[in-house]
Formats: structure tokens, C-alpha cells, sequence
């Protein structure tokens, strides 16, 4: 049998309307960012570590003979009988020389704060943070300081995203019993760790789906028509 | 002394027959007997007749014709008229009432590509100088009205045989309705003359009026339609798969779409606990468009859902800020208390096949961009090349910040921009294609077939295409 079943149709048939193709709908629509500075924040870490120097001198007797080293070591590594040894104290400490040395400890320790840290932030540069006081007591910029910004990334829409890192030691003297060491808020988690704590956590919203609009049905139809209905000219 | 003798088709006889069998040109002479045995042929609902079926069977002599002395070269060509099919019949005259079957010029037309002669016995009598014949010969003719007859005149779409069908209602297990119709229609058809070939007319001519089955596109869509003709190209055995919509829908011009969007805590890297206020968002959709549109639609609901759901989070509330002077909860339940809708309002999509346009006048005509707090972290998309180039698949992620209470509204869900997805405005444009055609018609072409009637002694007519090889060829 020659041809097709069936009639050919035009090409308009299966082709699409070309009347739109200079029409971009999307030319008036953008997506938005966090322009807001206050949640332009992606990642954020800063943490203060603070290093304790007790202000200890250890001062040590010179020897008038000539004893064996002490060793932390129990047996040769090559002993025969090092499988079946047994000790009470795994680690020798155990000294050889019967001598003490004399302790000598100063009238205050040291404390030195390091606050570190990173952030993510999308067109806005990191503020580096630094540390203003301790427990009411002024933080010395002590002698080590490093900070940097960078770009680390072009975000659609030429959007720059910035990434920073520092670490910044201080010195604070003076400190009294009741300072408390500093816990730095976060932007990016919108936190700070003074804020009171919930007595419980509220569940999320709901909220009714499209079709239940005010002053609609929740379900339309096409007014006139019936359920099935076969359709004659 | 020989008696009169009257000649007929069938051989010489002593008397004239009464009223008058003729069939294909050979009228019978006197010498037979014949009986009708029929009925009414009730359609497949077996509520009303279609038409009757009357067998006619008739018992008769062949006797020799006025040259020949045997009945051979007689038998010979009556063998070739009385086996052929859909020519003219007339039975009169014998009491049953007048019955003449595809007769040029008259009423009565068989239905079913007949009169559907058959000879089933022939036996010689007195050394091939005579015979006895058993021939039967089957009419299907509509027993109506003259008024309302079926003429069977070739281009009368407006009236058919039969057309029923059988209903299948289906609730699954989600409780989604799902229903399927199958049926027949059925139409006559025979030869528009003895020695036609062609086919004038199919079944198909009545898909457009009988079979484009109005569906509440609103609730449902259909899934699948399908048609199979007969081989005599009377009959449609049809069928419609309907599935109900879920809430969503459809967006408008698309005839498939499926998605996902997933919201969920971002956390630090390595650790264990969600990060409260700082959600991952993440869209991904496959369409599939309407072949006859625009591809680009598909980018457009996307665009549209995607937009949308971004936008969303400009009602999640105030952000809490580090600024708290009371030192009170950063997170407290009346923050971002339920608020009224967006002020965004939409005008409806254009109706129509894809056209753009109407994509442009729906998104143009949403409120100004809010103050949101989503951020654009991912985009992309596959497309299906070469046979799968039916369908698009856009996937999207961004980072949103919303308070815990709110995380529902500032995510979008359950909501998407009015006229974006289902509805009347997916409903009016794919009407032109859920019922009796889609965007290619496929009408059946009448010209591509033929009757191969090897058994027509006569040929077929001058001009007359696809008549295949002549016998033996």
C-alpha cells in the first residue's frame, strides 16, 4: 500500500507559534538577593581562645655525678621477653637522680585572648571584628594581628562574595572573679549569646494552599460545563 | 409440441416467475424456491437495533439457455455474479415486501459493505445439462422510516448505526478519581456502485463530531485516548483514560510536569546541629510541552514558580537582628505572625496554544520584587536531545533566611502564582487538544485505501487509484 493511513498535515501542525518569538516575558522579572546587608551574611565563625601563662619558673640543680637518664621507656623494642612483659605503670616515670627542682611561681599569671575566625558574606565586605574589653577590663591589641578579605566568588548577577579570615591576640590584665570570657555573636546564624532562652519552640506556620483564595472556591470549573459530555458541532 | 419457454439468466422455463429475484444482473427464472431468515442486529449495549440481517436462501435449477448444450459457459458466469459482492439486489413481489439493495437511484442500502452473496452447493442434474444450486445471499439494511433513511449516500456524516459505550470509575488508594470510557460508534458504508473501488468516506469523518469528549480540565486530564478502526472502516472501537489533577495542576500549555522542591536546615560544615535561621532551598521541575508551542514555556513556569518561592520569603518576618537591647529571645513566636496574602496580584494567563505573551502579561503584572531574604546559590537544567527532546528539566537552589516559625510561609509552600499552574488557564489552553485530536489531527485518508476486489469480473472503473494487481499479478 502506497503513502501514510493517514492525511498529512500541514507543518503548522506540529510547529509552534511563532508570533512570540521577540518576546521575553522574563524581561521585567528579577530574583532577589540579600541586598539587606543585615542578611548578606552566608558563613560567619569567630570564637575568642583564650591561653593561660600561670607565670611559672622552674629552676634545676646541677648535677655533682653522673646518673643514667631518665627514660620514659620500659623495655628495648628488640627484647625477646617484651610480649610476655608486664609493669605496673606502662610509662616509666620513675626518675634516676634523687634531686628536686625548686618551683618558683610569679605574684599573677598571664591571660592572653586570640580571637579568630571566618566569614562568607555575598556584596559586602567582612568587618574584621575586634575585641574591645574583658570582663570590664581593656583588651591590649598584643603583637600578632592578621586579617585579610578576598573574593572568592562572582554570584549571578555580578554579585561578589567575600570571604575574610583574622586572628588577633590581647592581653587583659586585672581581671576579677566574676569576668566571663567572651563568646563573639553571629551574623550569618543572626544569634547573639546573651539572648534569652525560649521556655518552648513554637511550630512553624501553616498556611491554606493556592486554590483556598478569599473569595474563591476551593476547587473552580469551567462555568457551563457539565461532567462529560460528548461535544457536537 | 414444446410449451413457451421464458427466458432468463438462470436458463430457459416453461413459466414466468412471480415478482422478481434479480441479483448482480442475473435474474432467476421460475424454477427455485427461497426463503428469507433474518433479524434485528442489536448494538453492543444491546439497547437498540443497528440494523437487520436478512439471509436470503434460494433453491433453484440452472437449465440450459437457448444455444448452449451444456451448462457450462452459463454456470461460468454466474458463478462470477452471484459471488459478487455488493451489487445490486431485488427481491419482489414475493409477499416479503419490496426489497431492492444498492439499486443506483434507490433508498435501501446495505450498511455493511454488502449485499454478501454466497454459494454454497451446486450439483448437476441429467449429464451437465441442468443443475441444482443453493445460493444465499446476506442484506444488512436499516428497517427505519423513509424519511430517516440511511441512504448511505457517502458524505452523510450526520447519522450513524451505533454509538455506546462502557464506563469504568476508579478510586485509588489516595482516593484520586481515575475513569475510562470505552465504546463504539458505527457507521454504514457500501460500494457507491457495483464496480467502485474507492472509498469515499471513512468512519474517521465522525471522530470530530461524535467522539470529542468534553472533560472538566479543571479536575482532570485525559491520559490517554486511543482509536482503532476496523478493517471494513466502519467502525471506531474508542477509548478515554482520565486521571484526576492533584491540587497543583498543570502549568498552562505543558501536558506533563513533575517537581520537587526541598527545603531543609543548612548546617555547619561537619556538624550535627541545623542552623535555625538559614534554610537550603532547592527546585528542580521536568516539562513536557505541548509540541505546537513554544519549548520556552516550560522555562517560563519554571521561572514563574521559581520567582514566586523566592519571593515568598519576603513574608517570613523580620530577621532578628543582633541589635536586641532587651537581650529577649532572637527567635520569639510573634515575630512574623501570620500575615494577610502578598499584595502581588496576577492577571490570568492568555489562553491559546503557548503564546508567550501571555507569560509576559502574568509575570509583568506581579507586584515589584519585595525585600527578600533568598539568595540564588545554583541553576541549571538538562535537556532531552533527539528523542527525548519532548521534555526540560530546570533545577534551582538558593539559601533562605526565615525564623523557624515562619520557614512554611517564607518557602511558598503549597502556593505558586495564580494562573501559573492548573485551573481554567491550564484547562483553556490545551482544550483544543484533550478530546478528539491532539495537535496533529491524523484524519484517516480515505484515498490510501482500496477494496481489492479480485473477484469483480468487471474492473474497476477509469481513474480509479489503488486497485492493486490484477489477479494472478
Amino acid at each position: 500500500m502506497p503513502g501514510s493511513p493517514f492525511k498529512q498535515e500541514p507543518i503548522a501542525g506540529s510547529a509552534p507559534d511563532t508570533s512570540s518569538q521577540y518576546v521575553f516575558p522574563e524581561q521585567s522579572i528579577s530574583l532577589p538577593w540579600f541586598i539587606d546587608p543585615a542578611t548578606s551574611w552566608l558563613v560567619y565563625d569567630c570564637w575568642v581562645e583564650v591561653h593561660l601563662d600561670a607565670g611559672i619558673a622552674l629552676h634545676k640543680l646541677l648535677p655533682s655525678s653522673n646518673p643514667d637518664p631518665d627514660d620514659l621507656g620500659q623495655v628495648a623494642t628488640d627484647d625477646p621477653a617484651l610480649d610476655a612483659f608486664t609493669a605496673t605503670s606502662g610509662v616509666n616515670i620513675a626518675p634516676t637522680a634523687p634531686f628536686q627542682d625548686v618551683v618558683q611561681r610569679m605574684a599573677t599569671p598571664t591571660y592572653t585572648f586570640i580571637l579568630k575566625g571566618y566569614g562568607l558574606r555575598a556584596g559586602y565586605q567582612i568587618p574584621i571584628p575586634l575585641l574591645v574589653e574583658v570582663g570590664n577590663n581593656p583588651a591590649i591589641p598584643g603583637a600578632i594581628q592578621r586579617a585579610y578579605n578576598k573574593i572568592v566568588d562572582n554570584a549571578p548577577g555580578g554579585i561578589p562574595i567575600f570571604f575574610a579570615e583574622w586572628e588577633k591576640w590581647y592581653v587583659v590584665t586585672g581581671l576579677s572573679a566574676s569576668a566571663t570570657a567572651p563568646v563573639p555573636a553571629n551574623p550569618a546564624l543572626h544569634i547573639r549569646p546573651d539572648a534569652e532562652l525560649p521556655q518552648t519552640v513554637q511550630l512553624p506556620w501553616s498556611q491554606s494552599d493556592q486554590r483556598n483564595r478569599p473569595g474563591q472556591s476551593t476547587l473552580t470549573t469551567i462555568p457551563g460545563l457539565p461532567a462529560f459530555q460528548r461535544r457536537r458541532q | 409440441m414444446a410449451g413457451p419457454q421464458f427466458v432468463s439468466d438462470t436458463g430457459v422455463a416453461p413459466l414466468p416467475d412471480v415478482g422478481l429475484l434479480d441479483y448482480n444482473g442475473v435474474t432467476f427464472s421460475c424454477l427455485y424456491t427461497s426463503s428469507v431468515n433474518g433479524g434485528p442486529v442489536p448494538d453492543e449495549a444491546g439497547r437498540v437495533t443497528k440494523y437487520v440481517e436478512y439471509e436470503i436462501s434460494v433453491e433453484g435449477i440452472v437449465t440450459l439457455d437457448i444455444v448452449g448444450a451444456t451448462t457450462d459457459a452459463l454456470w461460468v458466469g454466474l458463478r462470477a455474479l452471484l459471488t459478487q459482492p455488493g451489487a445490486p439486489l431485488y427481491y419482489v413481489g414475493k409477499g416479503f415486501g419490496p426489497l431492492a439493495v444498492n439499486v443506483p437511484g434507490g433508498q435501501i442500502w446495505d450498511v455493511a459493505w454488502g449485499p454478501m452473496p454466497k454459494l454454497l452447493f451446486f450439483q448437476p442434474l441429467g449429464g451437465s445439462k441442468s443443475a441444482l444450486i443453493r445460493w444465499q445471499c446476506l442484506v444488512r439494511i436499516p428497517e427505519v422510516a423513509a424519511s430517516t433513511l440511511l441512504t448511505g449516500q457517502p458524505r452523510d456524516v450526520s447519522r450513524v448505526l451505533q454509538f455506546n459505550y462502557a464506563l469504568s470509575l476508579t478510586f485509588d488508594e489516595e482516593g484520586y478519581t481515575g475513569w475510562s470510557a470505552r465504546g463504539t460508534l458505527e457507521v454504514p458504508m457500501t460500494r457507491t456502485a457495483r464496480d467502485a473501488r474507492d472509498l469515499q468516506i471513512t468512519v474517521d469523518a465522525y471522530r470530530s463530531r461524535w467522539l470529542d469528549l468534553q472533560v472538566d480540565l479543571t479536575q482532570f486530564r485525559v491520559v490517554r485516548r486511543n482509536f482503532e478502526y476496523s478493517r471494513d472502516r466502519r467502525t471506531i472501537e474508542w477509548e478515554y483514560q482520565v486521571e484526576e489533577l492533584p491540587p497543583m495542576g498543570l502549568p498552562p500549555s505543558c501536558t506533563l510536569a513533575r517537581g520537587t522542591m526541598s527545603v531543609r536546615h543548612r548546617r555547619r560544615q561537619g556538624g550535627t546541629v541545623a542552623a535555625g535561621i538559614t534554610w537550603n532551598c532547592s527546585l528542580r521541575c521536568t516539562y513536557t510541552v505541548r509540541k505546537d508551542a513554544d519549548q520556552r514555556v516550560a522555562l517560563e513556569a519554571f521561572y514563574a514558580l521559581l520567582w514566586f518561592r523566592m519571593q515568598s520569603s519576603a513574608r517570613a518576618g523580620d530577621v532578628p537582628p543582633l541589635n536586641n537591647p532587651d537581650n529577649g529571645p532572637q527567635q520569639p513566636a510573634a515575630n512574623g505572625q501570620p500575615q494577610g496574602p502578598p499584595q502581588a496580584q496576577q492577571a490570568a494567563a492568555a489562553a491559546g496554544t503557548g503564546a508567550l505573551p501571555g507569560w509576559a502579561r502574568l509575570m509583568a503584572s506581579a507586584q515589584a520584587p519585595q525585600k527578600a531574604s533568598a539568595f540564588l546559590t545554583d541553576f541549571g537544567w538538562d535537556e532531552g536531545l533527539y528523542l527525548d527532546s519532548k521534555s526540560i528539566t530546570f533545577q534551582a537552589s538558593w539559601w533562605m533566611i526565615a525564623p523557624f516559625v515562619n520557614v512554611f510561609r517564607a518557602a511558598g509552600t503549597w502556593r505558586w502564582l495564580d494562573g501559573s499552574a492548573g485551573g481554567s488557564q491550564w484547562a483553556q489552553s490545551v482544550q483544543d487538544m484533550m478530546g478528539w485530536a491532539s495537535w496533529l489531527v491524523n484524519r484517516v485518508d480515505e484515498k490510501a485505501d482500496a477494496l481489492i476486489d479480485v473477484g469483480n469480473v468487471n474492473g474497476p472503473p477509469a481513474g480509479t487509484p489503488l486497485v492493486g494487481p490484477p489477479p494472478g499479478g
